[in-house]
């Protein structure tokens, strides 16, 4: 029995370790400190790190009270210290500024489940006031009723300090519905000390691959998984050969023409790199997103990838000596194609129609994207503004050798199309893309099945809004 | 061959099983521990190593101070533990029913309570949701205390029963010359026998509960009533699966519990012998 | 046979548990039934009824057989193995000998880790062609490390042996129970008879076994048709569909593109394989005995 208990007596020690952290208060701290003193304090935040206790709460006490959903990377809940440290600023100067309101923060999880929750809520009446919508998602939120437009709180001076697309992205119409406050792009990566001369197109892009592909490295990594992030790699593709997914009317018409041409390409581009070239790795179709890339470049695995303007951050924040051997590069485009890049990014859209919590949402929205704050998250995060005011705010932007290459970039920058049936259609190239790089399956199969399914979709979708 | 030979080839063949299940079982359980205390840089590195070169504890101070998790272990607890009480008393009590009464329909209604075990467990997340919005428990501790009952009920009840059926009427009947009633000579003979069979249901309800994780993802939104499978997945998100943390959540969340169990065990193995296996 | 006392009848003691059941058990599935001949999806707040289409669209389609290919080659292997797994360590495990304490416990911890852990770990160990545990093992062998997740038949076993893992230990616990049962005895005037361990097995502790490896292989049938949340982590249903099971093809067809007429279609077509296999399993393994699973 001594033994026993032991165990039991550990446990309860345990136990109660665990739960009286979280029965600690924070302490709210009213009063001004001085410069010295608040430099001392995040020293020693720093090296602490953050303590939660039960819920991430802004403003506790406030009058106004809003949930807001979002996702632990994008808090002072983030892993990464640099942008945990930012956003801790701005919530306290939120705090300072704006003390009736009191802000719930709730963290959801990957992009996928959040997207169910997000919409569940929706539909049954729980949405949170406020919440961080994927770009691509917006227009189906908006269209299903779900977002309030932000034209009485945004001015239009205001609204044109962000790039066009971010505006185009989210509006339908003269009403805009999401404030897109971060964005990105794809691009090509590219080590220094295996190809000096990074390739121009698609041709040059083999051919090097093929050079520097040994049994240790691959000469070409690339999502193809299924998962968003393989569309937005393979979207500038299809850009710049003159192709698009769906018309001016959001009928799908990526099988038609110029479109199933370029795209045909694509998909045998892709099994070529694969199962002829040898260049990459077949488990390219298990990609989870852009990041899946990462471990393999952490180990030298890859001479080039087409991955997001972030990631570059990401490499550097695990081992700057990696992230030095890095460059990049705009994608390799097919002869005769212009160059192209998918842009993504986040957005914050208010939910709650109550007059109040949609003023006070809009408040915090203001604070979190203003050109400072956006300044502030993305030299931490990595991530790309979307205020032009920003890039010319802080040196950084300029002066940073990856940033200035993403600015010449974001020129030619498109957005996914802001349509509802774009959901679907990103399921079936997906699909296809997997089909013909590890199903054995030829292009125009798989191409054909998966214009099959929209055909139907896209049938009952008119259906119904005809109702 | 020789009886001690033989003997002595069937305890080797035997320390082989074990050898193998063990390393089977123990594997990954050795990576989770290696990982949970390499810093980020090293999670990656090749050749893999089993000890970091630099161990470090900061994932588990992240974990227990940079995020919900103590929350998250005190959700699951509290869900975990009113849910095997929940069960423990409406099982206990069915099965007693079931049990010492005969009556019209009771194989049919005990087939359809066993029945529901076979219904797949994603078909009732949307009517389910449905139901505890209309009944304002989303987000609640109750909502998921009260589904993961209704989920784990007919299979106690099933296993009590086999328990009660072979302990002898006659005690409940001396009892009941005694002058109790039913619900009496329930509570004070039949239970005190069959502690170990509750004690079998109790550890199964309350592992099924800690480790469900659709339910609790599409019912609960908040930071404040989360579980712990969910506040664990929430360690890989869109742009990184941060494998270190998930493996310091991991054991923090392991520990206790199988602590517990190991101070437990002789109730709970003896538990499933009398009567809840025979047929 | 004792007379019912007109005090306290049987219902006070089985009602409440009734009532539960059939409030957040039955109703949701009746509900489910006629959500299964509607188009309901979340993205649209009417609906309508559409009579058996989603049944046909489904048992029409080539996707549905291939996932139901997947599912029958995930469950039975895994039936199999963590059956068999789990009699042989309980088997092992009766038997007095050392180290027994650490097995135990770290079969526990298998059991305790939630499902959609179990996946991200197993996917950690997979992963790659050179980090992962598992190929550096196989390298420090002097194998040739295998791109696990990639290719559709390594995937599979991947994901197998994942699920053996994790369920193995309920398996042995039930097994070992029923085997604490059999009287010594029985083994005692076996060996007086001079039986060899197999005959042993063979004679006696099988035919003691009958009923518990009857419910042990039912339950671990029924948890592993209904099994997602593993797969969904460790591989997603991928590459490509090849280890899609049918719980994770339903449980995107209802949340990732909000199908919840489809999806609950599916769901009753997985009830119905539930309630044919269980059937299957007591006519198969009844035979003559008296076996009644109540």
């Amino acid at each position: 029995m001594g033994r026993k208990t032991f165990i039991c007596g550990l446990v309860l020690v345990f136990l109660f370790s665990l739960t009286s952290g979280c029965a600690r208060k924070e302490k709210k701290t009213e009063t001004k400190l001085t410069k010295k003193e608040e430099a001392i304090r995040e020293k020693m935040e720093r090296e602490k790190g953050e303590k939660i206790g039960k819920q991430l709460i802004i403003g506790k006490g406030g009058r106004i009270k809003i949930v807001y959903w979002t996702q632990p990377f994008g808090t002072s809940l983030s892993e990464n210290k640099d942008i945990a440290r930012a956003w801790r600023r701005l919530y306290t100067t939120f705090e300072k500024k704006y003390p009736q309101i009191e802000i719930t923060v709730e963290m959801m999880p990957a992009l996928e489940a959040f997207k169910t929750k997000l919409l569940m809520a929706a539909a049954t009446g729980n949405a949170p006031d406020v919440a961080t919508v994927d770009s691509y998602w917006v227009p189906k939120f908006y269209d299903l009723g779900y977002l309030q437009p932000l034209g009485e709180f945004w001015s239009k001076e205001d609204q044109k300090d962000f790039f066009p697309f971010c505006i185009q992205g989210t509006s339908k119409g003269e009403k805009i519905y999401a404030l897109w406050y971060g964005t990105d792009l794809r691009c090509l990566y590219y080590r220094t000390d295996l190809i000096p001369q990074p390739p121009k197109d698609w041709e040059e892009l083999i051919k090097t691959a093929k050079k520097v592909t040994t049994k240790k490295v691959w000469g070409f990594g690339f999502p193809a998984g299924r998962n968003e992030g393989t569309l937005c790699c393979l979207l500038p593709y299809l850009w710049g050969q003159g192709g698009r997914l769906v018309d001016e009317k959001g009928a799908p018409v990526f099988n038609q023409g110029k479109n199933k041409k370029a795209l045909i390409f694509i998909l045998n581009a892709y099994s070529d790199l694969v199962n002829k070239e040898k260049v990459s790795p077949p488990d390219v179709v298990l990609s989870d997103g852009e990041s899946y890339v990462e471990p393999r470049v952490y180990a030298g695995g890859y001479a080039m990838f087409n991955g997001g303007s972030w990631q570059i951050n990401t490499i550097r924040n695990f081992s700057p000596e990696v992230a030095n051997l890095w460059k990049v590069t705009d994608l390799p485009m097919p002869k005769g194609a212009k160059h192209s890049t998918t842009v993504g990014g986040f957005t914050y859209a208010i939910f709650s129609k109550d007059k109040e919590k949609k003023s006070a949402a809009w408040k915090f929205i203001q604070h979190i994207s203003s050109t400072s704050a956006q300044v502030m998250l993305n030299k931490a995060g990595g991530g790309l503004p979307t205020r032009k005011s920003a890039y010319k705010a802080d040196p950084y932007f300029s002066k940073d050798p990856y940033y200035q290459a993403f600015m010449k970039m974001l020129e030619y920058g498109r957005p996914r199309p802001g349509v509802p049936l774009y959901f679907n259609i990103s399921e079936q190239i997906q699909l296809a893309v997997g089909e013909v790089v590890s199903g054995g399956k030829t292009a125009q199969e798989a191409l054909d099945k998966a214009s099959k399914k929209i055909e139907e979709e896209y049938k009952r979708m008119r259906k119904r809004n005809q109702k | 061959m020789k009886a001690r030979t033989r003997k002595r080839v069937g305890d080797s063949f035997l320390y082989l099983i074990y050898f193998l299940a063990g390393l089977f079982a123990a594997l990954p359980i050795i990576w989770v521990v290696s990982t949970s205390i390499k810093p980020r840089q090293e999670i990656f590195s090749y050749p893999p190593k089993l000890i970091p070169q630099s161990p470090t504890l900061e994932n588990f101070v992240y974990v227990l101070r940079g995020t919900p998790l103590p929350q998250y272990f005190l959700n699951s607890l509290i869900v975990a533990l009113s849910t095997t009480f929940l069960v423990l008393l409406l099982a206990s009590l069915a099965a007693y029913g079931f049990s010492r009464h005969t009556f019209k329909g009771k194989y049919a209604i005990l087939m359809v309570i066993i029945g529901t075990q076979m219904i797949p467990g994603v078909t009732n997340i949307i009517p389910l949701y449905l139901i505890m919005n209309k009944l304002h428990l989303l987000n609640t501790y109750l909502a998921l205390i009260l589904i993961y009952a209704a989920i784990n009920v007919p299979f106690s009840i099933w296993l009590l029963k086999g328990f009660f059926d072979s302990i002898p009427f006659s005690l409940d009947e001396s009892a009941l010359i005694d002058g109790c009633s039913r619900l009496k000579a329930f509570w004070k003979v039949i239970l005190p026998l069959s502690l170990p069979g509750l004690s079998a249901v109790a550890i199964f309800t309350f592992i099924a509960s800690w480790n469900e994780f659709v339910l609790a993802l599409v019912l609960i939104s908040s930071q404040a009533r989360q579980t712990l499978p969910l506040g664990i997945y929430m360690f890989s998100n869109t742009y990184q699966v941060s494998y270190h943390s998930i493996s310091a959540a991991c054991l923090i969340a392991v520990i206790p519990i199988v602590a517990l169990f190991i101070i437990l065990q002789d109730f709970f193995v003896s538990g499933l012998t009398k009567g809840a296996v025979k047929g | 046979m004792f007379k019912k006392k007109k005090k306290i009848g049987h219902l006070p003691f089985i009602l409440p548990a009734i009532i539960f059941i059939l409030s957040l058990t039955l109703y949701p599935v009746l509900y489910a039934f006629y959500l299964s001949f509607t188009d309901a999806s979340l993205l649209y707040p009417t609906k309508s009824f559409v009579g058996v289409r989603n049944y046909t669209d489904l048992l029409s389609s080539p996707i549905f057989f291939a996932i139901m290919q997947n599912t029958f080659i995930f469950v039975f292997s895994c039936v199999f193995l963590q059956f068999t797994l789990g009699l042989g360590l309980a088997l092992a495990l009766n038997q007095k000998l050392r180290g027994r304490v650490l097995v135990r416990v770290l079969l526990l911890i298998s059991w305790v880790i939630p499902g959609i852990i179990i996946g991200l770990i197993f996917q950690w160990m997979f992963i790659g062609d050179r980090y992962g545990l598992i190929n550096y093992c196989l390298i420090s062998l002097g194998v040739k490390p295998v791109e696990w997740l990639s290719h559709p038949l390594s995937a599979m076993l991947s994901l197998i042996a994942a699920n053996t893992w994790r369920g193995t230990a309920f398996s042995m616990i039930i097994q070992l129970a029923a085997l604490q049962t059999i009287p010594d005895e029985q083994y005692e005037a076996a060996n007086v008879d001079g039986a060899s361990s197999l005959q042993k097995f063979y004679y006696i502790t099988l035919p003691w076994l009958k009923p518990t490896i009857l419910i042990n292989i039912i339950m671990i049938t029924l948890a592993t048709f209904n099994t997602f949340d593993l797969v969904m982590s460790l591989t997603g249903g991928g590459p490509v569909r090849a280890t899609e099971v049918i719980s994770l093809y339903m449980y995107k067809e209802g949340f990732a593109f909000f199908k919840l007429g489809s999806a609950s279609a599916l769901a009753m077509i997985m009830f119905l394989v539930n309630i044919v296999f269980t059937l299957i399993y007591i006519r198969v393994l009844r035979q003559d005995q008296e076996v009644s699973l109540v």
